[in-house]
């Protein structure tokens, strides 16, 4: 077990190392780099930010220098300053973070109840009619613009029907709300933007789960659990269960980089003050460090989450745990 | 004498694509009360399924029909309360690979005690330990404290095997089902838990079901042999050595065990396979295979006969010497 | 060959026809304007409406079909070639260089790939050229994946080893014998690329950042529509469900082709 985390702690460091290179290689080698045309064209970069970014990245020294530098900067979290507005690019991120994880960690949360409770319901009763509905539902979220989707229900919820918010994270007299009334507006406020962020990993989990858990039902174990008079809900609910949601743990850990990357859609589409919609009008205007900031912290978030997903699969399975 | 088990004109088919699986056909077999008895076969010829039948526990694509009677009570039409009874409390039964048939992710003091709990309700903790404790003594384990707490992967083979000895008799049956119960251990281990159950079969006085397909070892633990052949009966009756045995197929699993004494240990094997056993045609079984067979053999199926007091064959044949 | 697998075929065949065809499918010029003509719902003059400049949807979105499927199939064909690639020295050499090839290809997958999109679609500019190599640079890992995985299991297939002994060059028992077996998985995974490419492209083209005006995709079409809500549902509705029914048709294909190659996964 100790093995296996320290083992799981130092592939962190070529990992990180690894996204610092391809972060900086961007930079560096794409022909629209710093110096190029489209960069002094741009008028919302003022010759003095340009020369202020040239010094942060060292663009005058050689290039492993340069490098070290950058890194030296990034693991402090000194992404330098906005083009925008002056301001430290951390800063800026910190003030967004919040908003981003509530976001993700609900559509998480949600997306693993939920898509767990469908997979087992379709495993247990394969092709069954639940099952056989849920299939081409999953499979049409599958498909389906999530972009579109979000669109539709706010047309749906916020335009037709008057029923929800559309756009924020909160409305605009939240100051002078009372402590419930707070929460009760962000949660209306968040309704929409969770479901969206939560469908199309709700298809891919509920799929996943029912495979393993008919993959699990299958086993020469359960076979023993019911020649030992197990009842049929033991076998299923406990014998089988567990076996078949220890490997939803790191699938965990994988989803992240989509979910995290997803954000930046949804966060723009729902107006969500979030890091991803941070990045988005960063991109619109050329903000260079902020997004490079952004693209650095999400990458790291993502890191941050395999492992703990991958810790907490050491922690339950006891093929890891006891070896 | 009782006969706790009584099979009567037993058939199980699989439903597959290409057709209809007979794996098992008009079985008949009628066991009595702290019996040993052993089933022989090679793999396929619907051993392992008459096992699984006698728990109803057969696959769900499965048709059956005939009855099978537990202590007087039907159980192939028996509903799920009635079974979920009569497994592991009626009968105990332990699978040819334990590291397989054992949970992976729960203890073996979980896996023992939830069916203590599932068929005696909830005990007090000290008790059902106490039981759990007991029951690994009783298949020979050192160490128990230990292997209590352990997670199947953290167990040897062999002990892992006495582990679902003991949870097979966790809950005091009456009859003991051991399915291979050696095959995927080494020799040495073998012969332990060989004489493992020769030893739970006397002091409990079980009923015990020894499913293999070697002959040596269901000669030396059973007083009656029911040998299996593409999913038939063939024969049935006290074997205790080659010249005990009728029917060729039966001599010719004998031939397979090795001599000990020779000098060149060259394994025989029976030429031919098992027949298809989607199609059922209108000859014996082992035709084909047959080293007596005669004309007779390939245009009509030999029906199950008595040759004498407690032996019957299915054959034309019989070798008589 | 199943019916899921027909009608994905279906939907992709008439997709890429509709493509094809556009110039002579299209009753108007894609970016004719007409001041009259602005917002107008779904008619028999304008079968499924105008835009805000009284451009004619149906042709804006049959010029925008060209574009998605372009770039999902150019992307994909990019990805593709890079995965093969990468996978099969992987594969074929083994050790050390196996060792770093998936290292760095774990590292690759751990990053939100929307994000690194992102960055390279500010450094490059948004272009439809460009987002088709941004998509493909992005996309190949999973690709070298499978060719790896298939390359390892064919490397110890005897026939393999019999050309070995004929004394033929490395490379050519890579390409000659290797590849045709490890194909069957790619295409499969190359179909569910092109759906994934289409949904990227649309998403990019939806928030500005993809394809660009005056230039017709189903994205911007959609990003257009959602500033007239209220006065234009069918700006919303058409190119919504055009990417739906074409990601829907391409997934429909892949499924039905897994099932072809490798029977044990279908139910």
């Amino acid at each position: 077990m100790g093995k296996y985390v320290l083992k799981r702690l130092l592939l962190i460091f070529p990992v990180l190392i690894g996204i610092t290179l391809i972060t900086f290689a961007i930079i560096h080698l794409t022909p629209g780099g710093y110096t190029s045309v489209n960069m002094q064209m741009n008028i919302k970069v003022s010759p003095d930010s340009v020369a202020r970014l040239k010094t942060l990245y060292g663009l005058d020294k050689p290039l492993h220098t340069q490098y070290l530098d950058w890194v030296s900067r990034v693991l402090r979290f000194d992404f330098g300053t906005s083009f925008i507005d002056q301001r430290p690019v951390m800063d800026k991120i910190y003030e967004r973070l919040p908003a981003t994880l509530l976001l993700n960690l609900i559509s998480l949360v949600l997306i693993f109840i939920v898509g767990i409770g469908i997979g087992v319901a379709s495993a247990v009763k394969n092709g069954g009619t639940f099952d056989k509905v849920m299939s081409v539902i999953t499979f049409i979220g599958y498909s389906l613009p999530s972009f579109w989707l979000a669109l539709l229900l706010m047309i749906l919820f916020g335009v037709v029907l008057r029923w929800l918010p559309v756009s924020g994270m909160v409305s605009l007299g939240f100051d002078y709300m009372s402590p419930m009334q707070k929460i009760g507006d962000l949660i209306l406020h968040l309704i929409l933007p969770v479901f969206v962020t939560a469908f199309g990993g709700l298809a891919y989990i509920s799929r996943y789960v029912k495979s393993s858990m008919v993959e699990t039902l299958s086993q020469y174990y359960i076979k023993a659990a019911y020649a030992k008079g197990m009842p049929e809900k033991t076998v299923i609910y406990k014998s089988a269960l567990k076996n078949s949601l220890l490997p939803v743990i790191t699938l965990l850990g994988l989803s992240l980089p989509g979910l995290i990357g997803g954000s930046f859609i949804f966060e723009t589409i729902f107006s969500w003050p979030g890091m991803g919609r941070l990045a988005y009008e960063s991109a619109l205007s050329f903000d260079y460090p902020v997004i490079m900031g952004v693209a650095t912290i999400a990458a790291f978030l993502t890191l941050l989450g395999n492992l703990i997903a991958d810790i907490a699969y050491a922690l339950v399975d006891p093929r890891i745990r006891y070896r | 004498m009782k006969n706790i088990i009584e099979i009567q004109n037993l058939t199980v088919e699989y439903k597959i694509k290409e057709g209809l699986v007979h794996a098992l056909t008009g079985v008949e077999l009628h066991i009595q009360k702290g019996e040993a008895i052993a089933i022989v076969g090679e793999s396929g010829c619907g051993k392992s399924t008459l096992a699984s039948a006698l728990i109803n526990l057969v696959a769900l694509n499965a048709v059956k029909s005939g009855t099978v009677k537990i202590n007087d009570m039907e159980i192939l039409s028996a509903g799920k309360k009635v079974l979920e009874n009569i497994r592991g409390k009626e009968i105990g039964i332990i699978f040819q690979e334990a590291g397989a048939a054992l949970n992976p992710v729960f203890t073996v003091k979980e896996q023992i005690e939830e069916t203590i709990t599932a068929h005696f309700g909830k005990l007090e903790k000290p008790e059902l330990e106490k039981r759990g404790l007991a029951l690994l003594e009783e298949t020979g384990l050192n160490d128990r404290e230990r292997i209590y707490k352990a997670y199947p992967h953290q167990l040897s083979g062999g002990q892992q095997q006495r582990v679902m000895i003991a949870i097979a008799l966790s809950c005091n049956p009456e009859i003991l089902i051991a399915d291979e119960p050696t095959t995927a251990l080494d020799v040495t281990v073998q012969a332990q838990i060989m004489a493992l159950l020769k030893k739970l079969k006397k002091d409990r006085n079980l009923t015990l079901i020894l499913i293999t397909h070697d002959l040596h070892l269901a000669v030396d633990m059973a007083q009656r042999i029911v040998v299996m052949y593409a999913g038939e009966i063939v024969e049935e009756g006290k074997i205790s050595q080659e010249k005990d045995a009728m029917h060729p197929y039966s001599r010719a699993l004998f031939e397979l065990i090795p001599d000990i004494n020779a000098e060149a240990r060259d394994f025989k094997i029976i030429p031919g396979e098992v027949p298809d056993m989607t199609t059922k045609e209108n000859k014996c079984r082992f035709f084909g295979r047959c080293a007596t067979a005669k004309p007779k053999c390939g245009t009509m199926h030999p029906e199950y006969e008595k040759v004498k007091e407690g032996h019957a064959v299915r054959c034309f044949y019989p070798v008589k010497d | 060959m199943n019916k899921r697998t027909l009608a994905g075929l279906l939907g992709v065949g008439i997709l890429v026809l509709a493509a094809l065809f556009a110039p002579v499918l299209t009753p108007y010029a894609p970016n004719t304007q007409s001041v009259v003509e602005r917002l107008t719902a779904p008619s028999v003059k304008h079968i499924l409406g105008t835009d805000e400049l009284g451009r004619d949807v149906l042709s804006r979105m049959l010029y925008g079909g060209r574009v998605s499927m372009s770039v999902g199939i150019i992307a994909v064909l990019i990805a593709t070639f890079i995965g093969l690639l990468v996978g099969a020295l992987a594969g074929y050499y083994g050790g050390v260089m196996d060792n770093i090839i998936m290292r760095t290809v774990d590292i690759i997958l751990t990053i939100p790939t929307l994000f690194v999109i992102l960055m390279l679609v500010v450094f490059l500019g948004p272009s439809i050229t460009n987002i088709m190599i941004i998509i493909g640079l992005t996309s190949w890992p999973d690709i070298a994946r499978i060719i790896r995985a298939e390359v390892m299991s064919i490397k110890k297939a005897p026939y393999i080893d019999a050309t070995r002994v004929l004394g033929l060059p490395k490379k050519m028992i890579i390409a000659k014998h290797i590849m045709p077996n490890a194909l069957g998985p790619v295409f499969v995974y190359m179909i569910f690329g092109v759906s994934g490419a289409i949904l990227t492209e649309s998403g990019l083209s939806f928030l500005g950042l993809g394809v660009q005006p005056p230039a017709a995709s189903w994205g911007n079409i959609l990003s257009s529509g959602k500033d007239y809500i209220e006065t234009g549902w069918w700006l919303t509705a058409f190119p919504g469900l055009a990417i739906f029914l074409a990601v829907f048709s391409y997934n429909l294909l892949g499924e039905g082709l897994r099932d072809f190659f490798n029977p044990k996964l279908s139910r």
